[in-house]
C-alpha cells in the first residue's frame, strides 16, 4: 500500500522510530551542505542513505523516484553551468559559439550530486515512515499539537491533493481544455488547473480547521494518544550521536573557512 | 446524438474490476437515469463517454467518433459533462466568464460565445449574477454556475454527475425545467443520481448497475412497477410511488399531474357507478 511516498512494510527501518530517521535526515542535509571536503561529504551521506533503503528493500523506488525527479533538473545544470559557467577556463569541447567549460561541468555536478544526497536521505523517511506515525511521533516528544498539526497535515493531505488535481484535470478537460500537447498548450491549460487547486485548497483549510475546533482540538485538556511509538534507548544515543556529528562537521568547516583553509 | 458502449471492461489498478462487459447505447432526444448503489461502477462507467476513460475492452462510439480515438477535449465538442462537485471546476473571476471558458474552448466566434452564455444563465437563472465572483455565491449557486458552463457548450450529448445534490426546490424545478428544454432541442442527456424523487419525474429511462454489472434497463414506468427489485438495490422508493403503490387501484404516477389526473379519473368512475 503507498501513502504518497510512504511504502508500507516491517522492515528494520520502518520499525524505526520516527524521529530517528528525521534527525538522520536533517544530519545528512547539513553534512551535504555544510560539511568538510565537499565531495566526500555530498557523497557519502548518499550513499549511506541508498545502503539503508536498499537493506529496507525500498531502494528502488527510491532510486526511480530520485531518476524521475533530478534527470530534467541535472539536464538543465550541465548545460547551463557547462557552457555558461562564469568560472569556465578549461574548454572541454567547442559546440559553434558555444564553449563546454570543464569548471562548469564539475560544477553541476557537485549540485547533482548534492541533490541526490538530499533527496536519498529524505526518502529515506518519507519512503518508511507513515505520515500518521512521524505525528504522531513528534507528538510523543512533547511538540505542541498545533505545531505538530502544522508539520505533519501536508504530508497526510498529499493524497488527497493528488486526487483532487486528478479530478480538476477531468472536468477542464470535459470543458475542452487541452492538457496535452505542445508547450504553449500546457501553459495556458496551467492557470485553469491550478487556481481550483489553490480555491479548494483555501477553502478546505478554512473548513478543516472549523471542523478540529468543534471537535476540541485546541482544548486546554491533556489529550489522550490511543497508541504509542515504541523508541529505545539506544535510538535516544544514536539520534544524539548523529546531531553531534552533525554539529561537528559544520562547526569545523566554519573554523576552516574561517582560517583561510579552504 | 447517439452513444453507443459496446461489451466494455474496465478494471482499476489492484485488479478492481469496476465495468463487467456493459453494452448500451442512447438514442438523441432521450432522457436517462444512470442509478445504482455507491461503488456500483456509475461514475466510472460515465467517465467512458467523454472519453476520460478508455475501455480496457470494447468500443465507445459518440455518434461516428471512437472514443479511443479522441481526446477528452476534443469529446468536448459532442459530450458535455457536469461533475459532482463546482468548486473543482470554477477559476475565473466572473460567473459570466466562467461559463464562456467551454464555448472559447470550442473555438466559437466572439458573438456565438456571447449568445452561448447568455442562454445558458438565462436557462439556469444566473443573468443577475453574470459579473459575481463565482466564489462569492452559495454552494447551490456555484452548482448552477458549474451546470450552466456545460450547457453553454450546446453539445448534443450532456452527462450530470448528481446534478440536484444541494439545490433546493426551486432549483431543482428550475434544472427540471432545463432538462425539458434539452429534450425539445433532441438533445441525450444522462443524470447519474441518488435522487429519485427527482429521476421519477424527469426521465423515460432508467438504468440500474450493480457491482459493475448493467442489471436493468427500462422505461421509468416499468422500473418502478418492480417495488421488489427497488428495495433489492438499496433505492429509495420516491414518495409519489409509494404513495401511487399504497393507493393500489391508481395506475402508477410519474409526477404529481399524472397523480391528480388519476385520482380524478378513479373519483369519476365511483360516482358514475
Amino acid at each position: 500500500m503507498t501513502l504518497g511516498l510512504y511504502t508500507a512494510g516491517d522492515s528494520w527501518l520502518h520499525r524505526l522510530f520516527p524521529i530517528t530517521k528525521l534527525i538522520f535526515s536533517l544530519s545528512a542535509i547539513a553534512i551535504i551542505f555544510g560539511g568538510p571536503n565537499k565531495w566526500l561529504s555530498a557523497i557519502l551521506p548518499g550513499v549511506i542513505s541508498i545502503l539503508i533503503l536498499w537493506s529496507a528493500g525500498i531502494a528502488w523506488r527510491a532510486l526511480k523516484l530520485i531518476v524521475q525527479l533530478l534527470t530534467p533538473i541535472a539536464v538543465i545544470l550541465f548545460i547551463v553551468h557547462g557552457f555558461f559557467g562564469p568560472a569556465n577556463h578549461q574548454i572541454l569541447m567547442r559546440l559553434g559559439p558555444f564553449v563546454l567549460g570543464q569548471e562548469g561541468l564539475m560544477y553541476a555536478s557537485l549540485i547533482v550530486v548534492r541533490l541526490v544526497s538530499t533527496l536519498a536521505s529524505s526518502l529515506l523517511l518519507v519512503t518508511s515512515t507513515h505520515p500518521g506515525s512521524l505525528i504522531q511521533a513528534l507528538e510523543q516528544t512533547g511538540l505542541s499539537r498545533k505545531l505538530v498539526y502544522l508539520l505533519g497535515s501536508p504530508l497526510l493531505l498529499l493524497p488527497q491533493m493528488a486526487r483532487r488535481i486528478q479530478t480538476i484535470r477531468s472536468a477542464q478537460q470535459s470543458r475542452g481544455l487541452e492538457t496535452q500537447g505542445n508547450l504553449l498548450q500546457r501553459i495556458k491549460a496551467l492557470f485553469p488547473l491550478v487556481a481550483p487547486l489553490v480555491f479548494s485548497a483555501l477553502v478546505d483549510v478554512e473548513e478543516r480547521s472549523l471542523a478540529l475546533e468543534v471537535r476540541g482540538f485546541s482544548a486546554p485538556t491533556p489529550k489522550t494518544n490511543l497508541t504509542e511509538i515504541p523508541d529505545t534507548t539506544k535510538q535516544q544515543v544514536l539520534r544524539w550521536g548523529m546531531i553531534v556529528i552533525a554539529v561537528c562537521f559544520l562547526v569545523f568547516e566554519f573554523w576552516r573557512k574561517r582560517n583561510g583553509y579552504d | 446524438m447517439r452513444i453507443c458502449a459496446e461489451n466494455i471492461h474496465f478494471t482499476y489498478p489492484g485488479n478492481v474490476k469496476v465495468l463487467d462487459n456493459i453494452s448500451v447505447t442512447l438514442n438523441p432526444g432521450e432522457k436517462v437515469a444512470l442509478i445504482g448503489a455507491n461503488g456500483s461502477g456509475k461514475t466510472t462507467f460515465a467517465r467512458h463517454l467523454n472519453g476520460l476513460l478508455r475501455p480496457q475492452s470494447g468500443t465507445v462510439w459518440v455518434g461516428d467518433w471512437k472514443t479511443s480515438e479522441h481526446s477528452p477535449a476534443q469529446l468536448a465538442q459532442r459530450v458535455a459533462y457536469v461533475f459532482q462537485n463546482p468548486d473543482e471546476q470554477l477559476f475565473r473571476q466572473r460567473v459570466w466568464d466562467e461559463v464562456a471558458f467551454g464555448p472559447q474552448n470550442l473555438g466559437y466566434s466572439a458573438s456565438q460565445v456571447e449568445n452561448m452564455v447568455e442562454q445558458a444563465l438565462s436557462l439556469m437563472g444566473l443573468t443577475n449574477e453574470a459579473n459575481f465572483n463565482p466564489r462569492d455565491l452559495n454552494y447551490s449557486g456555484r452548482k448552477r454556475v458549474s451546470l450552466a458552463s456545460a450547457l453553454a457548450m450546446q453539445t448534443p450529448v450532456l452527462i450530470f454527475d448528481e446534478p440536484t445534490a444541494s439545490l433546493d426546490m426551486k432549483e431543482k424545478k428550475q434544472f427540471s425545467k432545463v432538462l425539458k428544454t434539452l429534450n425539445l432541442e433532441n438533445k441525450t442527456t444522462l443524470i447519474i443520481s441518488h435522487d429519485m424523487d427527482f429521476v421519477v419525474e424527469n426521465v423515460d429511462r432508467i438504468i440500474l448497475m450493480y457491482e459493475g454489472k448493467m442489471i436493468h434497463d427500462t422505461s421509468t414506468k416499468h422500473f418502478f412497477k418492480d417495488k421488489e427489485l427497488i428495495e433489492n438495490s438499496g433505492l429509495v422508493i420516491p414518495q409519489l410511488i409509494r404513495l401511487s403503490q399504497e393507493l393500489n387501484h391508481l395506475d402508477l404516477a410519474l409526477n404529481v399531474e399524472q397523480f391528480i389526473k388519476e385520482r380524478e379519473r378513479i373519483i369519476t368512475t365511483i360516482k358514475t357507478e
